[in-house]
Parts: structure tokens; sequence; C-alpha cells
């Protein structure tokens, strides 16, 4: 079986189909997250995994005013998701997500807070839509 | 085994590559710019100023796509967004329905498909890179065809 996924996924990367790195994410799994900032003033976007046993800092991002950015081919684990915006409006919040296999969160930030949804899934409540008391967000 | 798992470990970290992905606006105008990359099929939206140019990455390489968006529909989609939000989720929350909070969910996981439509109609290149490679696109105005024009490039 290991020599038959070997051979296929050999031949997936010398024909060009798939990228070795891009089999490797895909076999361990990963996911994503969407920050679209509705406001006019840049928010600021930090990562931090949390699976490891000293939280290891990703990356931070400016997702600019009316912009849409994120963060790709995250592997499968518990992040911290911290947003802020450099005007402090909306007030700033931490997620604390779990990311599975095929996940794509979506943050949107509004003047009011900041809204999240996990494209896929159903909410029933509005409070799982707010990052404040999202079930998404371990609240 | 232990020697084999050794190599395959070794060779898996050599194969974490990172592509790298920067567009130059040669126009004197800005333009709004939306960026596919192979690990975010959903995108990125950059607001690049005449001159200027704006960089991204990817974790593994794969098709970029870089398009033109009509900038005013690209706006009033966020705007439209962002009032459909504050006043669902801020406003009249407590008298919220199931149903209501189901289309409020299905109106945020629609804004991918809106923006795909938007860039049906802009200017727009394609390019494949490998994992360490790096892409050059480049927006410039067509002063003939009043409108913007888009090409891609790709370094192994």
């Amino acid at each position: 079986m290991v020599v038959v996924v070997g051979i296929v996924g050999f031949f997936l990367i010398r024909s060009g189909i798939i990228s070795a790195t891009r089999l490797e994410a895909q076999i361990a799994g990963e996911g994503t997250v969407t920050v679209i900032n509705t406001t006019e003033s840049p928010v600021r976007v930090e990562v931090i995994e949390r699976s490891t046993a000293d939280d290891s800092f990703l990356e931070t991002r400016a997702v600019e005013p009316l912009g849409i950015d994120g963060f790709g081919a995250l592997g499968t684990g518990d992040y911290a998701v911290g947003l802020r915006s450099d005007t402090g409006i909306p007030p700033p919040a931490t997620c604390n997500l779990t990311i599975s296999r095929g996940d794509d969160y979506q943050f949107v930030v509004v003047s009011q807070g900041i809204a999240i949804s996990l494209d896929g899934e159903e909410a029933k409540v509005a409070d799982d839509l707010d990052v404040e008391t999202s079930r998404w967000c371990g609240k | 085994m232990k020697q084999a798992l050794t190599i395959l470990l070794v060779a898996t970290m050599a194969l974490t590559g990172c592509t790298t992905v920067d567009v130059f606006n040669i126009s004197e105008s800005s333009a709004r710019v939306r960026i596919t990359l192979p690990d975010t099929p959903a995108g990125y939206t950059r607001y690049i100023r005449g001159g200027d140019v704006t960089s991204t990455f990817s974790q593994y390489g794969g098709t970029v796509t870089v398009t033109v968006l009509p900038d005013q529909q690209y706006r009033e989609l966020l705007t439209d967004l962002a009032k459909l939000i504050s006043d669902r989720l801020w406003v009249e929350r407590e008298t919220l329905s199931a149903d209501d909070v189901s289309r409020l969910v299905s109106r945020l996981q629609d804004v991918n498909q809106e923006l795909e439509r938007q860039a049906q109609v802009g200017a727009s290149c394609s390019v494949r890179v490998s994992d360490f490679g790096s892409v050059t696109a480049t927006v410039s105005w067509d002063s003939g065809l009043s409108n913007y024009m888009v090409s891609c490039s790709a370094r192994e």
C-alpha cells in the first residue's frame, strides 16, 4: 500500500500535477484563515500555533482598509488568532480555534465587532457568529 | 526502519518551499487586484497605487492568478456586507430567528462567489510556478482600449 501511494505520488510530482510541498500538506491536512476588513483602517492579524509545547508565533499580517488577506496552508491543530485595528475600533479580539482538514475560517471586521464563520458549517444562533461569543472560538 | 524515517523526514523538510508573488502596478492610477494562490484559492485583494508594488506568498507552488477587480463594485460589496453584519449581529441580534442567522451565514460565505463574478470582467493572467519559484505580475493601463492589462511570468 505504502509503495503504491509512493509511486502515485512520485508520478504526480514528476508530471507537474501537484507540487511536492502541496502533496505533503494535503497528506498532513491543512486549513485557511481569511480576514475581510470592511473598515477604513488597517487590521493587524496575528496567528499563534497552540498545539506545540511552547506556543509558537507564526506570523503577523496587516490587512489593508477594505482588503481581504489571510493565512493559507495552516496545519491541523489549535491556534490563537488575534485581530487588532490600528484605531481600536472595533476593540481587539482573540479567537482560539481548532483547524481540521479542509477548514476555511472567515473573519469579517466591521466597526461594531468581528464576525466569524466556518465554511460549510451552519450557525443557529447569532452568538455563533460573534468572535466574542462564538463556539468556534471556544466560548 | 528508523533510518528510513529519518531520511523521509529530512527529505520532507527539504521539500518545504515558499512561492513569492510580486504585483507591480506600472500605470498612473491605483488598481484593485485579486491574487489567488495555490494555498489559498479564495484569494486576497490588494489596492496598489500607481507605480507601487505589493508582495505576498504561498506555502507551495501551483497556479497563481492575478485579476484587476472593478473597484466601485468591490467597495459596494464590502460596504453592503459591513452594513448587513452590523445591523443583524449588533443591532437586531436579540430578535434574529434561526432562519435569519442561516441567511446571514450564507451571505458571509457567498462573498467569495461574488468576487469570482467580479473577477470575470477584469483583466487577468495565470501562471504555474514551482515550490521555490517566484511570480511577477505587471498591471498596466491600455489607453487605446481604456482598460487595464495584466501579464504574469514565473521564474523557477
